[in-house]
C-alpha cells in the first residue's frame, strides 16, 4: 500500500469545518473545500472524498492520531485492490475532506469507497464500505438500437423478429455499423455509441409467422399451437414457407436489425467539439 | 422500415405460358411419339404398351396458361380461370410451361388454374412433363388457398395427387417446379379427373416387420430429404439400403409394412429416423397408394416413393395428423423404396411420442376413376 499523508486537511478543520460530515461517514467530493456529497464525475474531473473517522492510526513512537487508510476501486474490485490513501486529520472531531483520491482522466463506471478504520490493512467491524458510491461518465449511456433490436427480449428468446427463416438465418447480410455521438452537456463530455447490425429478407408470410409462433411461447402453449402457425402459413402462402423457414425467399423487403451498443470511454467536450 | 416489392417484380414475368404444346412433338425420352387417344397418358401406357416417358404433348388442352399473365397464386398473382367444371366422369386438361424467365428462391415457375366443382366428386390432378428432373408439384386448394389435396411430388416426368373428395365450389390447381428456372420455358400438361377413385383401405395384419434394431437407427435409411420450398433428395451420408421386403402389390390388393420411427437426432436433413422398404408393383398396377397409420398426432409422419434409380415418384407430406396418404404413379412390375420419415419439429415439441409405431398400408390401382 502506497501511502500518501495529508496534512492540509487537518489544518483547514481547526479553521472552518464544513457541517455536512457526521462520525465515521466517507464519500466522493469534488476537491473544492465544500465536501458536499458528490455522486457523478466527469472524465476530466478529480476525485476527493469526505467524511469522519472514529479511529486513530499509529503514527509514530507509539502516538495515534485520528486518522485512516482510504481504498477507491471499480466497484467489485474489493477493498484491497488498489493503492490506498492514508490521511489524518490533526485534531478536531475526525472530520476530513479533500483527500484526493482519483485524478483524471478518470475511467467511467461506478466506484466503491472503502474506509480502513485503524489502518490495519484488514476489512473488520470498525471500516466503512460503501458500494456503487459514485459514478464517473454515469449520465452518459448508448441509447438503445436504433429500429429493431436483434434480441427483442421476448419470453421465447428468438431474434431477428420478421426475417425469413428461424432467429437471424445465414442468409442475413451484415449491415454497416451505425455510429452515434451522446452528449452530457452537464459533465461536457461526450460518448460515442456503435451498433453493429443484419439485413434480413423479410414477408408477410414470415413476420405472420413469427408473431404466431411468439405468441404461442408467450402464452406457453403446447405443440399444437406451433404446428397451427406452420398449417397457417401452408395454407395460405404453400410452399415457399419451407423456403422462409430456411431464410430464403421471395421477401417483399428486408429488415435491418442492431445489436446492443457498444460504447467507447467518455471523452471531454461535447460531440460537437465545444461546451 | 424499408420495403421493397420484389416478389411482384420478380414473378410477374414468370408465368408466361405459350400454347404451343400442341407443336412440341415427342417428348425428350423418345419414346412416346405420337398421341394417346385421350390426350395424357393414362397411367403410363401408350396406344396400349408401356410407355417409359409419362409426357405427352397429345392433342390441344381444354385451356392453355394465357401468355403475360401472373399466374402465381400465393406471392404476386392470382390463379387464371380455366372456366372449366368438373363433375363425376369428367377429364379436363390444361397445358403451360415452367417459364425461363423469372422464379424465386421458392420455384422456378409458379402457376394456378381455377376450375369449378359442380357436383361434389373425388378429383385427381396429375401433372406430366418431361425434359427435366427437377422435383415437379401438383396440389388442389380451395380458392381461399386452402390446400384441399397436398402436393405430390415428382422427379420423374409424371406427379399426382391423392384423391379427394370435393364439395362444389371454386378451386385451383398449383402447379410448380424447384428452382432454378430452365433455360427455355419446359411445357408440362395437367389432367383434372373427376369420379370414383376407390379407396386404400387399412390393412389387416403385417406382411413385413422393420428388420431394423432399436440403437441402430440408421440401418435401412436410404435417402436423405431436406426441405426447403421442395425437397432435396439424396443418398443417406451412411452404408445402409432400403430393406427387402419380398412384397408385391397386385391390383386391387394391399400390403402391410409395420415399423417403428425411433428417437434420433437429424443426419443433415429435416427428419430424425428414416425408413425405407422395397416394394414392387404388380401387374397391372399403375398406382400405388400408402395410408400410413400411426397413433399419436404430435409425431409429423412423411411418405416418399423412389424408383430403383433413386428418382422421387411421389410423396405424401401433409403436416399433421395421421394417417398420412400418398398416391404414386408406378410402372407395373417395377420396384420401388418406400421411405418413411419423422419430420425433424424437435424446436416445438413435437417428439414427444417417439419412438413410435407405424403401419403402412400400400394399395395397387391400375389408375384412373372407375
Amino acid at each position: 500500500m502506497s501511502r500518501l499523508l495529508v496534512v492540509a486537511a487537518g489544518i483547514a478543520a481547526l479553521l472552518a469545518m464544513p457541517g455536512v460530515a457526521h462520525a465515521n461517514q466517507v464519500y466522493a467530493a469534488h476537491c473544492d473545500g465544500s465536501a458536499f456529497p458528490v455522486d457523478t464525475f466527469g472524465v476530466m474531473d478529480t476525485v476527493c472524498v469526505a467524511g469522519d473517522v472514529d479511529f486513530t492510526c499509529p503514527v509514530r513512537l507509539g502516538v495515534r492520531l485520528p486518522g485512516a487508510d482510504v481504498y477507491v476501486m471499480p466497484t467489485g474490485g474489493g477493498p484491497f485492490s488498489v493503492p490506498g490513501v492514508h490521511f489524518e486529520t490533526l485534531g478536531g472531531a475526525g472530520s476530513f475532506w479533500d483527500i484526493e483520491v482519483l485524478r483524471p482522466p478518470l475511467v467511467p463506471g461506478t466506484y466503491d469507497i472503502f474506509l480502513d478504520e485503524n489502518c490495519d490493512g484488514v476489512q473488520d467491524g470498525d471500516d466503512l464500505y460503501e458500494i456503487m458510491s459514485f459514478t464517473v461518465g454515469g449520465m452518459l449511456e448508448c441509447t438503445a438500437p436504433p429500429g429493431s433490436p436483434i434480441n427483442p427480449g421476448i419470453p421465447s428468446g428468438a431474434e431477428c423478429r420478421g426475417a425469413c427463416g428461424g432467429d437471424c438465418p445465414s442468409t442475413c447480410t451484415p449491415a454497416p455499423t451505425l455510429n452515434v455521438c451522446v452528449d452530457d452537456a452537464d459533465l461536457c463530455e461526450h460518448m460515442d455509441c456503435s451498433y453493429a447490425g443484419v439485413t434480413c429478407g423479410t414477408h408477410m408470410g414470415c413476420r405472420t409467422h413469427d408473431d404466431c409462433y411468439d405468441a404461442c411461447a408467450a402464452a406457453g402453449a403446447s405443440w399444437t399451437c406451433w404446428r397451427g402457425c406452420d398449417l397457417d402459413c401452408l395454407n395460405t402462402y404453400g410452399l415457399p414457407c419451407g423456403s422462409w423457414a430456411r431464410g430464403g425467399g421471395p421477401y417483399d423487403g428486408t429488415l435491418t436489425f442492431y445489436g446492443p451498443p457498444m460504447g467507447t470511454a467518455s471523452s471531454p467536450g461535447l460531440c460537437s467539439g465545444s461546451c | 422500415m424499408r420495403r421493397w416489392l420484389l416478389s411482384s417484380v420478380l414473378l410477374a414475368s414468370c408465368t408466361g405460358g405459350t400454347m404451343s404444346d400442341a407443336g412440341l412433338g415427342p417428348d425428350a425420352t423418345g419414346v412416346d411419339a405420337g398421341t394417346d387417344g385421350g390426350g395424357v397418358d393414362g397411367g403410363g401406357t401408350d396406344g396400349g404398351a408401356t410407355d417409359a416417358g409419362p409426357y405427352d404433348a397429345g392433342p390441344p388442352a381444354d385451356f392453355a396458361e394465357p401468355p403475360g399473365d401472373d399466374t402465381d397464386p400465393f406471392t404476386g398473382g392470382a390463379p387464371t380461370d380455366t372456366g372449366l367444371e368438373l363433375a363425376p366422369g369428367d377429364t379436363r386438361t390444361l397445358s403451360g410451361t415452367i417459364a425461363s424467365d423469372g422464379g424465386s428462391d421458392a420455384w422456378a415457375d409458379s402457376d394456378g388454374y381455377r376450375f369449378r366443382v359442380t357436383t361434389e366428386t373425388q378429383v385427381q390432378a396429375t401433372l406430366e412433363w418431361t425434359g427435366s428432373s427437377a422435383v415437379h408439384s401438383i396440389a388442389i386448394h380451395r380458392a381461399d388457398r386452402h390446400l384441399v389435396a397436398w402436393w405430390g411430388m415428382s422427379t420423374e416426368g409424371r406427379s399426382i395427387t391423392h384423391p379427394v373428395t370435393l364439395p362444389v365450389g371454386d378451386y385451383f390447381v398449383h402447379v410448380a417446379a424447384a428452382p432454378p428456372a430452365p433455360a427455355s420455358p419446359r411445357p408440362y400438361r395437367v389432367t383434372l379427373s373427376a369420379g370414383d377413385f376407390g379407396a386404400c383401405a387399412s390393412g389387416a395384419g403385417g406382411d413385413h416387420a422393420e428388420l431394423e434394431a432399436p440403437g441402430s437407427v440408421r440401418d435401412n435409411d436410404a435417402f436423405s430429404v431436406d426441405w426447403y420450398a421442395f425437397p432435396r433428395l439424396g443418398a443417406t451420408s451412411a452404408v445402409d439400403a432400403a430393406e427387402a421386403t419380398g412384397l408385391t402389390v397386385e391390383a386391387g390388393g394391399s400390403r402391410v409394412i409395420e415399423g417403428t420411427s425411433d428417437r434420433t437426432a437429424p443426419d443433415a436433413d429435416s427428419y430424425l429416423d428414416r425408413d425405407a422398404y422395397e416394394i414392387t408393383a404388380g401387374a397391372g398396377v399403375t398406382e400405388l397408394r400408402v395410408l400410413l397409420e400411426h397413433a399419436v398426432s404430435d409425431v409429423n409422419l412423411d411418405v416418399m416413393v423412389f424408383s430403383a434409380s433413386d428418382g422421387l415418384v411421389g410423396t405424401g407430406v401433409e403436416v399433421g395428423d395421421s394417417p398420412e396418404v400418398a398416391s404414386i404413379p408406378v410402372v407395373p412390375g417395377q420396384t420401388y423404396r418406400l421411405w418413411i420419415g419423422a419430420r425433424d419439429e424437435r424446436a416445438i415439441g413435437a417428439d414427444g411420442a417417439l419412438p413410435l409405431t407405424y403401419r403402412a398400408t400400400v394399395c395397387g390401382f391400375v389408375g384412373g376413376a372407375r
